[in-house]
């Protein structure tokens, strides 16, 4: 088997001043608005060459709520179209260090950044996220507003799959939202659920505040199955994913992979890392339960600021 | 309690079966089973249509190869499709991840090409795949299969590198075809184009042309009718639709085609033959699975308890035959005797202190209708019949008839309890008094509960199937949850002499039930949002009707509305509702004296618990235009005027003028 450790990757905390001090050495820095303070703030401190605002439209702002320096807005597209719109609006220089801020987007978008880096040749990016201190609503916050409007595959996630579906298999990154747990769960009925849980989560009371989400929305079959990834880590989100997947895959071969990440946004870098190393061209896809508006302030107050390098790595015999 | 049983009800879709599962726990229909309804063998192409976890995937399921083969056991595997006549390829399109043929810089009219090619590459590999099990132990398969997989190549227009020598290089080269493809497909994301694919096939060719070869070169398969079956149609958009529309109206011999789709999901009957659309009993024919259980409910209910009988029997919970442990399920749950009186089951109104809480409200009501103090004992009297609290009930409902139509409240009183002692004597069951107990007597008693801050009773396991509205797979999630409740509640669920289950494990299980139901089957988007308004409103409206003081109609879980009144808005919602199976459409039928044709709609024997409202229909609510439009208008705000409306000349005191009731006591 081939051998491969996400874990090797690097992540480490940052103060607001060594978030200050470090930023000085990136040459782009791309964060999406909302109203957070962990956006906005963050992105008063970082002192990168460059700082580009990006604008969802599903977040719902008039044109005079926007900041008004280096904000583009490439409009309600998909996540592909979102980022090759903003390469043509903004001609950014991804030539240097490039920090994406993955705090304010959208989960489709986060892995299709990814996938863009990778794709254009980029095989190492910053990601950071900002922890919020709680989430408004507790396990009833809505991050999404209306209802799921589809679900599909993530652009660039979209796998080769096979006629024979006799053992597929859905894992489920589960998050607050039950809605959007129940509409992956729909969509491949035929699968195999998996539950992937946020634990150590970002605080105490968020792991049960998920569990309690994942258990009224999925109802499977089979009792719950469940593995677990620290929710402020998409290294080892990945790594427990190929460790279960690899260990599924021999216990009987996988027809169909499908990944649906719903929880944390690192933890949705997670599974864009894995499969972007190792499932791409192959019978997985990244599948996204899509709705027209999120809440632009689901959070309260900033916790630990975290900075991931991520690279693309290749596996050795 | 039998500590760590497995909940034999945690299975409740086919897919999460394996071939041996799906085998093992057939059950079929009465009067010719299902093969009566579906036959595999038809060279006419057929419509799976019914609400989610109405069997439809377990049926197609059963006719596939896989479990033609087990039906065949020990035998080799082209026994079961040669004796049967058909041999099964399933598929389902959710496999197709359909959304990827779309968008993406390219035009629509490329991306209907190219979905129609990969849907060809699709159930011609499934076809291949699924024919080299049946037939590999033919006599002449070995000495043929080159010609075979030389004639399906000849099929393409331009077949990718040098023609096969055999139906394993086919395969791989047809495999090699649809991965190019789909990197294509996947690629346009970021390449805003499909590059130079390449279209190699005609379309519709493919999936006739594999079976045809067979056919040709394997004589001993030529009767064989090869049924694709391709299982939840409603993962395709209407584009999609139509290609697949096509293919059942192109089909050519020995194909056919079973196509399944809940029913919301058929978008559309046209095909890009032409525009032709295809018709039903011309190039089709449909069943729609829940629809039909709801016709022969004598049926259902017998298919069910043999459903739930081999449940347990897989299980090894229980032993004998299916129909001896079906018979038996009666005893496993608390229910109470259905005496005329319902004595025992209105206990509880004797054990409760003080006066009856109806009465106090009747004078309560009768204070507020200005009727004098001294009167009130005179008629609450009249009406007493301690020891039966149900025609107590009873009596005080015919009051109230007879109060909202003007009547002399004394004299009624007098009259009805009259009426009640007559019948006590001579238990007549032809008198009206007779009548009235035998219509209302499951409203009274709801009524009763009510009024005493007791849950609705939803008990036994006919009640249970009357709630799954045709739907096997809703049975079986109800009765997942009672177990649960009961394991939970101490209870040793159908363990033999354990006891029945218990009333509140029942209870419990049937609400956890209903409360997941409506989430689980709203339509995704704006729809789902409407109908969910829609439907609250509909159930908020018919419980304050139903437990009003003088409801209607019986048994309320039903409104009637003329549709062409309705805004198109309206109409929509309610069709997808309907289609989602959260009311279910009982059909129409004409108001003569108003010229009208009002069509059904049940709130879903599902989600009536949740409103407390009985899982049997009976009346319906007749629903006037404006009331009509305030339920399925998401946006008004009229709904809580019209409900006070609605309910008010149901509720004593009947808004009578103060004239009229004083007008009551005039004797």
């Amino acid at each position: 088997m081939m051998s491969l450790d996400y874990r090797i990757l690097y992540r480490e905390e940052l103060s607001g001043d060594e978030l200050a001090e470090r930023s000085r050495e990136w040459t782009l820095f791309i964060s999406a608005v909302n109203d957070t303070e962990r956006v906005r703030d963050i992105f008063a401190q970082v002192n990168a060459a460059s700082k580009h605002w990006l604008v969802h439209d599903e977040y719902g702002y008039a044109a005079d709520e926007l900041p008004t320096d280096d904000c583009f807005r490439p409009g309600l597209a998909n996540e592909a179209e979102f980022w090759h719109t903003y390469a043509q609006q903004a001609n950014p220089d991804t030539g240097g260090t490039v920090c994406l801020d993955l705090t304010g987007f959208m989960r489709p978008h986060v892995a299709y950044f990814a996938a863009w880096m990778f794709g254009q040749g980029t095989d190492r990016f910053l990601a950071l996220y900002t922890e919020p201190k709680h989430y408004k609503s507790q396990e009833s916050t809505e991050f999404t507003l209306g209802t799921v409007n589809e679900v599909r595959q993530i652009a660039g996630f979209e796998g080769v799959h096979g006629t024979d579906a006799s053992n597929d298999l859905l894992i489920i990154g589960v998050g607050f939202e039950d809605e959007l747990i129940r509409r992956a769960a729909n969509d491949k009925p035929g699968a195999r659920k998996l539950q992937l849980i946020g634990l150590p989560s970002l605080h105490a009371d968020m792991y049960q505040q998920s569990v309690l989400q994942a258990s009224q929305a999925v109802d499977d079959s089979s009792p719950p199955s469940v593995l677990f990834a620290p929710a402020n880590d998409p290294f080892v989100t990945a790594q427990v994913l190929r460790d279960r997947v690899t260990q599924e895959d021999e216990r009987k071969p996988i027809t169909n992979l499908y990944l649906a990440a719903l929880g944390t946004k690192p933890q949705t870098l997670g599974f864009a890392l894995y499969y972007l190393t190792e499932r791409q061209h192959t019978a997985t896809s990244m599948l996204f339960p899509y709705c027209e508006r999120y809440s632009r302030d689901a959070s309260t107050g900033t916790a630990r600021i975290w900075l991931y390098d991520v690279q693309r790595l290749t596996a050795t015999n | 309690m039998l500590a760590g049983r497995r909940n034999p009800f945690d299975v409740t879709k086919a897919v999460d079966y394996s071939d041996g599962e799906i085998y093992d726990s057939w059950v079929d229909l009465d009067n010719g089973g299902f093969a009566q309804l579906v036959d595999p063998t038809s060279s006419t192409p057929q419509f799976l249509l019914g609400g989610k976890g109405t069997g439809r995937t377990h049926l197609m399921r059963w006719f596939s190869q896989p479990v033609q083969r087990l039906r065949y056991r020990n035998q080799p595997p082209h026994k079961g499709p040669l004796a049967e006549k058909y041999l099964g390829i399933s598929l389902r399109a959710s496999g197709l991840n359909s959304n990827r043929f779309g968008g993406k810089g390219v035009p629509a009219e490329v991306w209907k090409d190219v979905f129609a090619y990969s849907v060809d590459l699709w159930l011609s590999l499934e076809a291949l795949r699924t024919a080299s099990i049946a037939w590999c132990e033919l006599d002449d398969y070995c000495a043929q299969a080159a010609a075979i997989a030389r004639t399906i190549a000849e099929s393409f227009d331009a077949y990718p590198g040098d023609l096969p020598d055999s139906l394993e290089q086919l395969s791989a080269d047809m495999r090699t075809t649809r991965r190019e493809f789909d990197l294509a497909v996947n690629n346009a994301s970021w390449q805003r184009t499909l590059g130079d694919l390449t279209i190699r096939a005609t379309q519709g060719r493919l999936p006739f042309a594999v079976p045809q070869a067979f056919a040709e070169h394997l004589p001993a398969v030529r009767k064989v009718t090869w049924l694709y079956m391709v299982d939840e149609l409603e993962n395709l958009d209407e584009r999609q639709q139509r290609y697949i529309q096509t293919l059942v109206r192109e089909k050519e011999r020995p194909t056919s085609i079973i196509v399944g789709a809940r029913a919301y999901g058929l978008r559309t009957l046209r095909t890009y033959s032409a525009g032709e659309e295809n018709k039903e009993g011309s190039e089709f024919s449909a069943l729609e699975l829940d629809a039909h259980h709801l016709r022969d409910p004598t049926a259902f209910r017998q298919f069910c308890r043999r459903v739930v009988a081999k449940r347990l029997l897989m299980a090894g919970y229980v032993s004998g035959n299916e129909e001896a442990v079906a018979a038996e399920f009666d005893d496993c749950f608390v229910t109470y005797p259905q005496t005329p009186l319902r004595d025992e089951e209105v206990a509880f109104v004797l054990r409760d202190a003080g006066e009856r809480r109806y009465f106090t409200k009747l004078r309560n009501q009768m204070r507020e209708a200005g009727i004098p103090d001294t009167s009130h004992d005179a008629i609450i009297g009249a009406l007493h019949v301690p020891e039966h609290p149900l025609l107590e009930r009873l009596n005080m409902f015919l009051l109230y008839q007879r109060w909202a139509a003007g009547a002399q409240l004394t004299t009624a009183a007098t009259d009805i309890g009259a009426e009640a002692r007559a019948y006590l004597k001579s238990r007549d069951s032809s008198s009206e008094y007779a009548n009235h107990l035998k219509r209302r007597r499951a409203d009274i008693l709801a009524k009763l509960l009510q009024e005493y801050d007791r849950r609705q009773r939803y008990l036994g396991m006919d009640t249970f199937v009357q709630a799954a509205a045709g739907l096997p797979r809703n049975l079986l999630h109800i009765l997942k949850r009672i177990w649960i409740a009961a394991e939970f509640h101490g209870e040793e669920p159908f363990a033999p002499g354990a006891g029945p289950i218990s009333e509140r494990s029942q209870r419990a299980g049937l609400l956890d039930a209903s409360e997941w139901y409506l989430p689980e089957n709203l339509p995704l988007g704006a729809d789902g949002e409407r109908v969910e308004i829609a439907v609250t409103r509909i159930g908020d409206l018919l419980r304050a009707v139903y437990f009003s003081d003088k409801p209607p109609e019986v048994g309320l879980s039903t409104i009637s509305v003329d549709e062409r009144e309705l805004e198109p808005e309206g109409r929509a919602t309610l069709k997808v509702a309907a289609q989602h199976r959260v009311l279910v459409h009982i059909g129409a039928q004409r108001d003569k004296s108003k010229g009208l044709r009002r069509s059904k709609y049940q709130l879903s024997p599902m989600l009536c618990p949740r409103w407390d409202l009985p899982v049997t229909r009976r009346g319906a609510l007749a629903l006037a235009r404006a009331e009509a439009e305030a339920l399925f208008d998401p946006n008004s705000e009229h709904f809580d005027k019209l409900l006070r409306d609605r309910v008010q000349p149901l509720s004593a005191p009947f808004r009578r003028s103060n004239e009229t009731q004083r007008s009551l006591l005039d004797t």
